[in-house]
């Protein structure tokens, strides 16, 4: 059994390594970085921490958000390094088994099978499982 | 197999530590040959380590130690003593060691590092003992030595097998292995003090384990960041306090303030290390650089206590070793040189480190041959660097300067210590990387000083916060220069262009401009090739990176604070452009500047410019002019070259004395005339005193003064001369509008002269010779100087 955290982007339900999640929290002000990529969403001060924020929506192929959202932020470690994710709404932990894992299926667009390693067939949708470290890399 | 690794990584951090101390003391062995003290350091060092590496099965490491140290023991008692060749085997000995470490730090084994030769070649310097030493104890040597050695004359690979055998038997028990040979000495009457005083020293402590413990260094950082965090918080309660009527709150904001200001001082403390950790290398990098390169250098060093932190230490450690090098190399002359030029023959390096101005200093000075700015210069030439043009233009200190950049190498032959081009300008980038500078000061045959500045920490640094396109900036302190306000009211102050760069006029000289939006590719709407498409108020940060000043063109600026440096997810560092982040005072995460970066970036066209720049120079001599414009009272303004302006000064009108009729203060121990402006020009509506005070412009020539007294100090602007209208009147040489406003050109020669008559005398033969525009109307304004009178 392994425990995913779940947030919901562009209506679609993603779930996230639990023991790689630092905390989720309302999004903070955020610091645009000129020259950056697109899906570098800014720096946030995290108590004191220069955190760099990503936004999953290019990468996933989700619009962009809306001007007057409040999206919330997932912080993950990556490298040892705190970097948050932008989402829409923070879900509950859910624990899930083996048995209703699949492969991402191969209709998946290539960019997105990068970043997506599966999918758990839950009751009334899927649990999209999202690759941290790919998903943050450039 | 946790606990095992614990064990091979102290006995790491320890013998690094010890090898260090090992190389100093085989150089300083070297001088003092006789040292005991020095000898048993050394002998315990290597003891140390052939016990721990027999006790952790490194059985190469404790072939090579082994080797050493027999060799060690006949120094010890006396039976030879240090010469050249010893010294060099033993260094070899620390180097094989340090080589086997380092394979050990690798992967844990410790892999194929040769050892044998280095064995070989500490057998053959024993073996060569009893040709060298006194006859009388040579054939203790031979009797003690070929216990263990009957074989092994030939240096070759069976030497090994030879040495082999007496390591595992010592490997069970290092600490007996000594004792039995110390005792075998007891027999040659010289070393009767040895075995007594050895093992006393071999216990002994080293004092600095007493009083300190080793921290993890990750720890430290933590640490450090955490402090920062605690001075961001207390920051924002002492800005919560202040606006708080709460004396409660006040007084626990402000001691709050106080601890943790103490606290982060403490913590930068314990990351701090004084300089000699890197300095301690220094002597042998010397001794062995001397004798490959032939010179003879005597190497001083002061202020090894210096502290800077650590990681500022580990960035310096390469460039000083790099211009050490290079001073042994290229600064020190051969001694046949040296004393043909009249100096001794062993030459000075010193390596000086001070505090100045916040900063520690590091200095590496010789006293060689200096750096001769023409060669310098012929160089640049010659790898088409600069422009003959280019390089007339620049003074012998700016020419000395090219030496920064990269590529560019002085040396005629290329040795194996330097000269092949990749040197200084790594130097500079290594150092401006840590927000430090590097300069070089140098006399042709006399010697050469390059100087290091160096922040003291890393982690907090004074920075001036900038606004661009609405987003804040920080600007480390150490690459600015100035700051100029550009008034879009204001003519002549306004932004020009050469072809498509932007340019500014700052006191007569172009100044490049990079406008911040433009690089970050911000705000939107900019305007071809760059231009700045935004009208209204901007100013221009004048910085310097790459001795390469420029004007960074921000919206607006707000103010210097010191910020805490944090880093760069590694995704935004390989934009370039961006040093750090930092969080402000209100919490607002800003983007560190990294001006080299953008320098680099957005002056690519510096040789078009530096071209353009020295053609628009020719033009501008012929008409500009740096002028200091003062005000005499009822709106009179007066400019004069600010050229021949030395000093502003008050004095105090009671301190003004009447020498033969004319007005003198005493300034600096000499006499100061003075000369009233409002009254040799005739003024109307003329100045008063409206203090006790007067305001003195100092002209100085020749080492002699003469001071105006104004009213006021106005502005220094450019005059342009081809708007002068000629008015004839004393004193004037024409009059101009500065500003919009009707200002007069002082004719400085002729009011020196109203002052102190015979101050040109001393010059006349020259001012005869050169006909000057104002000598023509010198005699009238003596007139004026006598209506004064």
């Amino acid at each position: 059994m392994t425990q995913y955290v779940t947030f919901t982007l562009g209506g679609a339900l993603y779930g996230v390594d639990v023991t790689r999640v630092q905390e989720a929290l309302r999004a903070h002000t955020r610091t645009r970085v000129p020259l950056a990529p697109i899906d570098v969403a800014g720096l946030v001060n995290l108590r004191g921490q220069v955190v760099l924020t990503i936004d999953l929506r290019p990468r996933l192929g989700v619009p962009p958000l809306a001007a007057d959202a409040e999206p919330m932020m997932v912080v993950v470690q990556v490298d040892g390094e705190p970097v948050s994710l932008l989402v829409d709404e923070i879900g509950d932990v859910l624990e899930v088994g083996p048995e209703r894992f699949e492969v991402p299926p191969d209709t998946l667009d290539v960019g997105l099978r990068r970043l997506i390693t599966g999918a758990y067939k839950l009751e009334s949708t899927l649990l999209l499982i999202l690759d941290v470290d790919q998903a943050v890399a450039a | 197999m946790e606990d095992m690794d614990e064990i091979v990584r102290e006995f790491l951090v320890e013998s690094h530590e010890n090898l260090d101390q090992l190389d100093q003391d085989l150089v300083a062995l070297e001088s003092t040959p006789g040292s005991r003290e020095l000898l048993s350091s050394i002998f315990r060092t290597i003891h140390t380590i052939k016990g721990t590496s027999g006790f952790l099965a490194f059985s190469r490491l404790e072939q090579v130690t082994h080797a050493g140290e027999s060799l060690l023991v006949d120094l010890r008692d006396g039976r030879r003593s240090m010469d050249q060749a010893t010294t060099d085997v033993l260094l070899r000995l620390v180097d094989t060691v340090r080589d086997i470490l380092a394979a050990i730090d690798h992967d844990g084994s410790e892999g194929a590092v040769a050892v044998e030769d280095v064995i070989a070649a500490i057998v053959d310097v024993q073996e060569q003992v009893p040709g060298e030493a006194k006859a009388a104890p040579a054939p203790a040597p031979a009797a003690v030595v070929p216990v263990q050695r009957s074989g092994p004359i030939e240096p070759t690979t069976p030497t090994v097998t030879v040495v082999v055998p007496p390591a595992p038997s010592a490997a069970p028990a290092p600490e007996p292995a000594p004792e039995p040979r110390a005792a075998t000495v007891v027999s040659t009457p010289q070393a009767a003090t040895a075995p007594a005083a050895a093992p006393e020293e071999v216990a002994a402590p080293r004092t600095s384990a007493d009083s300190s413990i080793r921290v993890d260094v990750g720890l430290l950082d933590a640490l450090m960041r955490q402090v920062g965090e605690l001075v961001l918080a207390r920051n924002q309660i002492s800005l919560l306090a202040s606006g708080a009527d709460d004396v409660e709150l006040s007084r626990s904001a402000q001691r709050l303030n106080l601890i943790a200001g103490e606290l982060q001082e403490g913590v930068m403390k314990t990351r701090m290390q004084p300089i000699e950790h890197v300095w301690s290398k220094m002597p042998r990098v010397v001794r062995d650089l001397s004798a490959q390169c032939e010179r003879e250098v005597a190497l001083e060093m002061i202020g090894g206590d210096t502290e800077l932190d650590r990681g500022l230490l580990e960035a310096v450690k390469d460039p000083l070793m790099h211009l050490v090098r290079n001073a042994v190399d290229h600064g020190i002359e051969t001694p046949a040189e040296r004393v043909a030029a009249g100096k001794p023959a062993k030459g000075a390096l010193t390596l000086r480190a001070f505090h100045e101005g916040g900063q520690v200093v590091v200095e590496v000075a010789d006293d060689g041959r200096g750096i001769d700015h023409e060669k310098v210069a012929a160089k640049a030439l010659q790898r088409g660097l600069r422009t003959a043009d280019e390089l007339a233009a620049m003074g012998a200190s700016e020419v000395v300067q090219l030496l920064f950049l990269p590529g560019f190498s002085l040396a005629e032959t290329v040795t194996n210590v330097s000269g092949r081009g990749v040197g200084m300008d790594v130097v500079r980038t290594k150092i401006e990387g840590i927000g430090g500078t590097v300069d070089v000061e140098t006399t042709v045959g006399a010697g050469t000083a390059w100087r290091l500045r160096i922040p003291l920490t890393l982690a907090i640094m004074p920075a001036l916060t900038v606004e661009c396109a609405g987003d804040l900036y920080a600007v480390p302190q150490v690459n600015l220069l100035e700051l100029v306000a550009l008034d879009s009211q204001r003519k002549g102050s306004a932004i020009e262009y050469v072809q498509a760069a932007p340019v500014y006029r700052l006191r007569g000289e172009l100044l490049p401009l990079v406008s911040l939006a433009a690089v970050l590719r911000v705000d939107g709407p900019v305007g071809a090739a760059g231009r700045p498409a935004r009208s209204g108020s901007q100013v221009i940060a004048v910085v310097q990176a790459d001795q390469q000043r420029f004007g960074l063109l921000v919206d607006r600026v707000l103010n210097t604070e010191e910020i805490v440096v944090k880093p760069l997810s590694s995704r935004l560092k390989t934009l370039g452009v961006y040093a750090g982040a930092t969080v402000l005072g209100d919490g607002r995460v800003a983007l560190i500047l990294d001006v080299q970066t953008i320098s680099r970036r957005a002056l690519t066209s510096d040789i078009e410019l530096r071209r353009a720049r020295a053609a628009v120079d020719v033009a501008k001599t012929v008409t500009l002019e740096q002028v200091l414009v003062v005000g005499l009272g009822g709106d009179r303004r007066v400019a004069m070259p600010l050229a021949s302006v030395a000093r502003l000064e008050h004095v105090r009108l009671a301190d003004v004395e009447l020498v033969g009729g004319r007005e003198v203060v005493q300034y600096r121990g000499t006499i100061l005339p003075l000369v009233r402006l409002d009254r040799l020009l005739g003024g109307y509506g003329s100045m008063s005193d409206p203090s006790d005070e007067l305001l003195l412009v100092v002209y100085l020539e020749a080492g002699r003064s003469v001071a105006f007294v104004v009213a006021e100090i106005l502005d220094i602007v450019e005059d342009d001369g081809s708007q002068h209208s000629d008015i004839e009147d004393s004193g004037l040489v024409g009059s101009t509008v500065i500003d919009g406003h009707v200002t007069e050109l002082l004719d400085v020669r002729g009011a020196v002269l109203a002052a102190d008559p015979t101050f040109y005398d001393v010059r006349a033969d020259t001012s005869a010779v050169v006909p000057e525009a104002g000598l023509t109307g010198a005699g009238s304004r003596f007139d004026l100087v006598g209506a004064v009178r």
